[in-house]
């Protein structure tokens, strides 16, 4: 094994200048493949982390009917013992009890259709951090009986910190929910939809105006370790009540947005594709040429005695010895470009920034470092080469070795 | 005692087109430890001849026989395993592999075979000794002359002590005092280890050294004769 590798490796650099070429195609290909793939699946995880995170936890309770019905009256009782087994659950981040329901915001002569969401201020804070989002006024607490709006909801009712702002909704069992609210804070939020249709109220004050004591729509939990979720599901099965409420995990609540990043990843592998099969068949011709120059030296090699399936498996080293010494170097070049940019995202600025807001996504392009995608890169070079040398074997084993030996072919 | 005999052996190519017989009906038997030349004008069948002895050629007619073993018969892998354990061969261009020293080159069929290293290490040593080459073994062959090139290569055809060695032109490239070391060598490798040599060659020098001269013409023997 260690003379093969000697040889194959003293066998590419007999052409320097061709493996230099092949080298360095191999190496922008990889550091081009590492890039585009590692913000593609930097932005879904961003998404997917930020769905999770801020909206429906790697798990969520509810009741059976409110995920296809989102209603006051499909909401859940949330009792205490419930709360001291979310307490005491060490495998959890953090957790956040939340009423949704919809109302009509009105001012003066400017209403529009919001929805309020009822919150713990400190969880909500630990979820999206909110309160450094705040730019007037100050986050809401607990006991407050006030309101906390998105800059462009506070811009279209024209109010401020301290006006009044009425909300005018239906509550629990058809009740009418009606109240007036200070505006205690505004704060400006990187996703459109917080800024436009969001109206932050403490969970207490939410549960009055809704006429839902003791009741909550959503309880969403955030894990610490995405791979507990398995065992959660089944320990908040044992402890609810199922006959009523039920206990989804997050794929079941962003289907949507699953499909759509599958189909996005569709169309990524198929661009890397295309730049990989570019490589390939410059990867094939170093390889073929690198056959056909020796088929004289391989003849003898085989007249001496040499067995062909020996000469194929020196080619197959010297094919897969240049894709890993490209794909290394790609690698090592492209790990510190990649580790700067996860750690600082390149944001977006302008039209497009707006583009991403309307999106409820934050305008930033992030990039993954899992080091799964860029070990694919190593693999998929290595199976290129192994796969570019498939033709030049084919015809080592269809050497004419006596005529070639004798300069005839 | 004979170890090679060809029984009748044709060679036609082009049998469907534009056949050409490159040998006639040859029949030969080789004796072990024999220094044996195959003369004749060029195009006569020596290479032809040689191929055919050496198994990397079939004749279309015709039996090979080598230690009472038909070789013309096997697989194309049984037949490079026989010329590995069987046959050495040397080529007219010497055909070493560029990338290895004269050491490496020498081992290449004994790490075929599997040798230990160290068994490797000496018998190189003592057939680069032998070839007088012992200070040029970790040279390339762009760094060796045209004469001792020739020399790694006959070493590493004796290398594993193979029961003949078969020499195509093995002096055509070289020049009189190169041919005459060289001659030297094998005839010394010949009497040391009683290796059967056969060669293909137009060389004065080889011919009068050679003890058994066999003439080719149109694929023919047209003379065998003895010294």
């Amino acid at each position: 094994m260690k003379s093969k590798l000697v040889l194959a490796w003293r066998n590419i650099w007999r052409n320097k200048k061709r493996t230099y070429i092949t080298l360095a195609s191999i190496i922008f290909a990889v550091i081009i493949a590492t890039f585009m793939r590692g913000l593609q699946l930097g932005s879904y995880d961003k998404m997917l982390y930020d769905a999770i995170r801020s909206s429906t936890g790697h798990i969520a309770l509810m009741d059976k009917s409110f995920w296809d019905d989102k209603t006051m009256d499909n909401s859940m009782e949330f009792s205490q013992d419930l709360e001291q087994v979310l307490d005491q659950d060490q495998s959890l981040e953090f957790w956040v009890p939340e009423i949704l329901g919809g109302c009509l915001i009105s001012v003066g002569n400017n209403t529009r259709g919001v929805v309020v969401q009822g919150v713990d201020p400190e969880k909500k804070d630990a979820q999206i951090r909110l309160r450094e989002k705040v730019i007037e006024g100050s986050y809401f607490e607990s006991e407050d009986q006030a309101v906390m709006l998105g800059k462009d909801l506070a811009s279209f009712l024209k109010v401020g910190v301290g006006d009044t702002v009425v909300l005018l909704g239906q509550g629990y069992m058809g009740m009418t929910a009606a109240g007036t609210y200070p505006v205690k804070g505004i704060y400006d939020h990187p996703m459109a939809d917080f800024n436009r249709r969001l109206v932050f109220m403490p969970l207490a004050a939410a549960q009055y105006l809704f006429f839902m004591e003791d009741r909550v729509s959503t309880v969403n939990l955030v894990l610490k370790d995405q791979g507990d979720i398995r065992q959660e599901t089944a320990l908040y099965r044992s402890r609810i009540d199922t006959t009523t409420t039920e206990v989804r995990n997050w794929e079941s609540m962003n289907r949507d947005m699953l499909s759509a990043i599958e189909s996005d990843n569709f169309f990524g592998k198929i661009m890397i594709g295309v730049l990989y099969m570019v490589i390939g068949f410059g990867i094939f011709g170093t390889i073929l040429m690198m056959t056909m120059e020796r088929k004289r030296e391989f003849s003898i090699m085989m007249a001496i005695g040499m067995q062909d399936y020996k000469l194929i498996t020196q080619v197959i080293f010297e094919s897969v010895f240049i894709a890993a010494i490209g794909a290394i170097i790609g690698l090592i070049i492209s790990f510190p470009v990649v580790y700067f940019y996860s750690l600082n995202p390149i944001p977006i600025t302008g039209e497009n920034a707006q583009i991403y807001r309307d999106l409820n996504m934050e305008p930033v392009l992030s990039i993954s470092t899992k080091p799964g995608y860029m070990v694919a890169q190593f693999g998929i070079v290595l199976i290129i080469s192994i796969i570019a040398s498939i033709f030049p074997m084919y015809n080592i084993m269809k050497f004419d070795i006596v005529n070639i030996i004798r300069g005839r072919q | 005692m004979s170890i090679i005999h060809t029984h009748n052996i044709t060679k036609t190519y082009n049998p469907d087109t534009v056949p050409v017989h490159a040998i006639n009906g040859v029949t030969l038997s080789f004796n072990e430890g024999g220094f044996s030349a195959i003369i004749g004008p060029s195009g006569c069948g020596k290479t032809t001849l040689l191929n055919m002895i050496g198994g990397l050629e079939r004749p279309t007619t015709g039996t090979v026989e080598v230690n009472g073993e038909t070789i013309n018969t096997k697989s194309k892998r049984a037949l490079t395993e026989f010329r590995l354990k069987n046959i050495g061969f040397i080529f007219q261009a010497y055909n070493l592999i560029p990338v290895m020293s004269a050491f490496e080159n020498t081992a290449f069929i004994m790490e075929l075979l599997g040798w230990p290293r160290d068994k490797i290490k000496s018998r190189v040593m003592e057939l680069l000794e032998a070839m007088d080459i012992a200070d040029k073994a970790h040279q390339r062959p762009n760094q060796l002359s045209g004469g001792q090139q020739q020399r790694v290569a006959v070493a590493r055809a004796l290398s594993t002590r193979p029961k003949f060695i078969l020499a195509d032109e093995p002096t055509a490239n070289l020049d009189s005092h190169a041919t005459g070391n060289l001659l030297d060598m094998m005839l010394k490798m010949n009497e040391r280890e009683k290796t059967t040599f056969i060669f293909s060659t137009h060389d004065d020098r080889v011919m009068r050294r050679a003890r058994r001269l066999i003439k080719l013409d149109d694929g023919k023997v047209v003379d065998d004769a003895r010294s």
